[in-house]
């Protein structure tokens, strides 16, 4: 246990630069976890004092109240009153955004009156200075009665200061009366104070606001279960409305502080929200809004796809040397296969999208950081609430055209349970960056090469893809807000924030913690998808090398092939006598209907875990040998594919009805074990995903089928 | 006695302004409030959403979206 360690906790409104101080304070030194028991993020990281003592950080949710808003908030309360609770804080450092001095203060009283000793952090004091605007330190300081520090998350200005007021603190001996209030800034009411009263069995050391703020909460956190019931019991009894004595005592705070924080704030001019005015004008202009978001997307994934080329092939390249280096060094057994063709191409898998993902998410923390997020939230909103889902849902629907993962973790920030919900069912409908190389193998056979004036054919049948993944997210959407009946907590009320350069180190960080939370979840169920798929495709039962090398010699022109060739065809001729060929063949009848055979239903069970698993299955069955080049084996693979015939000996296997409907099979399928791992895991259960996978899957069958159907 | 009926924000055209008078929707008070929307503060709009059922608002130094819904609660003095 940390018990040597300072612990602190950040707290502060969204928008206060929190993260920036987080940032500043603790560099590298940060991870990612969960709160134990709810899915909601806890940021912690670590730093030192000049003394040298250690300190841990949490980074609590921002939020605008102890009365919590979303379901991230609600932590923040609860941890604040419990001294009991593991990341009950010894030091609270609260950070607000001194152009927003009067706002901010609402939280810091309510934390102030909670008992628990306060340093308070002045951010953003470069931007108060560049407007000339005076904050009275002093003055705040003696009517807060704790300590306050100016600083800059941006330029670190104030930084040792902090250090300094943090580790005064840690000399300082209990009950550090320097760093808390002698009277608290709210007087309970009598009311209130009776029902404090009227309940027994309060922790040691809860202030009587504490004792307050439990009671309002006492529906959203937990509690010892004696201790609720008590609360409950009293609040019934008394009749008391929760809600109304919350609005009174925000009121209350507000107007009580207003003249004396007033005074500490000189802002001499409206000057500084001029900019955000101007840009706002075209940002959020009814017409070009719009034009404008979509252009930036356009941009954003021209981006994606243009830039992640080299690095993947260079991941890709990796990984096949280090299969190479791992084969030629081991001996040839079971286990060598199982390294390389289940673990390492397992991890390739995950990897090669690394490039992909940290690109779309440098470039959506870019556009959040800089406060241009807010405005496409608020032009958007109302469409999205057509569809049963929030402006918010907009940021999930775009990261899912990289991973539908992180996308379904980023619906932590919709109040709204349904509008939630229906954001988390629909995402993977959007074109993943894992359909891309099936996408790619089958276009061919739709769509020929050429042009179209400056439109490239097989261009324009890749957006109709993404378009049509799109259209059916909506609509899904649609269906599900019909059919899901809920409670409303809807809501937008949000503050758009004045318009700030990006700050680099923020966005890094952001973008480091996403990409490894996609590596570790989606990892994580590869892995272990990818070495059963291994077994079920390189074993089976019978003596499957026996079996391959029969039907392979028993062909014509077996007595013309290479060594190499022959190896290539047993191994394609081996993977139908494995189980994952005996169970192809078992679902035969169910998908010849869609214009699919055997082989290809091989390739629709290995890549039930992993989209793009379809590809090298593809080319194992269809025995393309190993190369570097994933273009030429591309190419071969499309060739062999296109030589191969159906059972009349005479049409094409890959016509144009069959690989159309195969196509838009992948469009609609779920097929993402870690899509669904993250779902239960969000949802807290396996019926959410179960729904996910039995829509999505019905969804690709019929479509698929009506495809086939109609033209063939 | 007469009762004055009050216009809401919806009410508000764009580029106009007005005091808030009361917030009548009780689950959204605590959050406007802290947002700064309180009685005897002076908004105003500063534009719409394309389809018009989003508002851009400023208050004081800040801007704020809301949703027509929202504004419905917020009961100004007069237009």
């Amino acid at each position: 246990m940390k018990s040597d360690h300072l612990k602190i906790a950040l707290v502060g409104n969204p928008n206060a630069g929190k993260s920036s101080i987080f940032n500043l304070l603790t560099g590298l030194r940060q991870q990612v976890s969960n709160f134990p028991g709810v899915t909601i993020e806890k940021k912690t990281g670590a730093f030192d004092l000049p003394s040298g003592k250690k300190v841990a950080v949490t980074d609590l949710p921002g939020c605008y109240s102890l009365y919590p808003n979303s379901s991230d908030e609600r932590i923040v309360g609860e941890i604040l009153t419990n001294p009991q609770h593991l990341n009950f804080p010894d030091l609270v450092v609260y950070v607000l955004d001194v152009m927003n001095l009067e706002r901010h203060m609402l939280l810091a009283t309510q934390i102030i009156d909670l008992g628990i000793p306060m340093i308070l952090a002045v951010n953003m004091m470069d931007l108060a200075a560049a407007e000339n605007i005076q904050v009275d330190i002093a003055a705040l300081q003696a009517y807060l009665q704790v300590p306050v520090v100016p600083i800059s998350g941006r330029t670190a200005e104030g930084k040792d200061n902090l250090l300094q007021a943090i580790d005064q603190f840690h000399q300082s001996a209990p009950p550090h009366s320097a760093y808390l209030r002698k009277e608290a800034f709210y007087a309970l009411s009598a009311d209130e104070k009776s029902l404090i009263q009227s309940i027994s069995g309060w922790e040691a050391g809860k202030t009587d606001y504490s004792k307050l703020v439990s009671c309002h909460l006492a529906q959203d956190i937990s509690l010892a279960p004696a201790l609720q019931q008590g609360i409950e019991q009293s609040v019934q009894s008394q009749n008391f409305n929760r809600l109304r004595y919350q609005i009174n005592e925000t009121m209350t705070r507000f107007r009580d502080m207003a003249p004396s924080i007033k005074r500490t704030l000189d802002i001499p001019s409206e000057g500084y929200t001029k900019w955000t005015h101007r840009i706002d004008q075209i940002i959020t202009h009814r017409f070009i809004g719009p034009l404008i978001f979509f252009t930036i997307m356009l941009f954003v994934f021209q981006a994606i796809y243009a830039w992640s080329e080299a690095p993947m092939g260079w991941i890709e390249e990796t990984f096949a040397w280090m299969t190479d280096g791992v084969k030629s060094i081991m001996p040839e057994a079971w286990y060598t296969d199982l390294l390389t063709d289940g673990v390492i191409a397992g991890l390739g898998g995950v990897v090669v999208f690394v490039p992909q993902i940290t690109i779309l998410f440098l470039l959506i923390a870019l556009l959040e950081e800089s406060g241009y997020m807010s405005r496409a939230v608020f032009m958007f909103d109302e469409i999205m609430q057509k569809f049963g889902m929030n402006g918010r849902s907009l940021v999930s629907l775009i990261s899912s055209g990289a991973c539908a993962i992180p996308a379904i973790m980023a619906t932590r920030t919709i109040t709204d349970w349904k509008e939630r919900i229906i954001t988390m069912m629909v995402a993977p409908l959007i074109s993943c960056s894992a359909r891309i190389p099936v996408y790619a193998v089958l276009i061919g056979f739709v769509v020929p090469d050429g042009n179209w004036g400056i439109f490239n054919y097989q261009g324009l049948a890749f957006m109709g893809l993404y378009l049509l993944g799109i259209i059916a997210s909506l609509v899904a959407a649609l269906v599900f807000k019909w059919v899901i009946k809920s409670k409303q907590n809807s809501q937008l009320m949000i503050e758009l924030p004045v318009y700030k350069a990006p700050l680099m180190k923020n966005v890094l960080l952001t973008v480091r913690e996403k990409v490894w939370s996609f590596i570790s979840s989606a990892g994580q169920v590869i892995l272990g998808i990818s070495i059963v798929l291994w077994f079920l495709a390189s074993y089976g039962p019978g003596d499957m090398d026996a079996k391959a090398l029969a039907e392979v010699s028993a062909k014509p022109d077996y007595a013309t092939l290479t060594e190499d060739e022959r190896d290539a065809q047993i191994q394609g001729a081996k993977i139908s006598y494995s189980y994952a060929g005996y169970l192809g063949k078992a679902i035969e009848p169910a998908i010849a209907p869609l214009g699919f055979d055997w082989k290809i239903g091989i390739a629709l069970i290995t890549s039930f875990a992993a989209r793009e698993v379809f590809v090298g299955t593809m080319a194992t069955i269809y025995s393309i040998g190993s190369t570097d080049d994933e273009d030429e084996s591309t190419a071969t693979l499309r060739q062999k594919m296109g030589a191969e015939l159906k059972t009349d000996g005479v049409t094409k296997r890959y016509d144009f009805p069959t690989a159309l409907s195969l196509l838009v099979f992948y469009v609609f399928a779920m097929q993402c074990m870690s899509t669904l791992a993250v779902t239960k895991k969000e949802t807290n259960g396996w019926k959410w995903p179960m729904i996910q996978l039995g829509y999505m899957t019905a969804m690709a069958y019929f479509g698929s089928l009506l495809i086939y159907q109609f033209f063939s | 006695m007469q009762q004055k009926v009050r216009p809401s924000l919806v009410n508000l055209s764009v580029g106009k302004s007005a005091t808030v008078h009361a917030l009548e929707i009780e689950a959204h008070a605590c959050k406007l409030m802290a947002l700064g929307i309180e009685p005897g503060v002076n908004l105003s709009v500063v534009r719409k959403s394309p389809f018009g059922q989003s508002l851009y608002v400023s208050v004081g130094r800040h801007f704020i979206a809301l949703r027509k819904s929202e504004a419905e609660g917020i009961i100004l003095q007069e237009i």
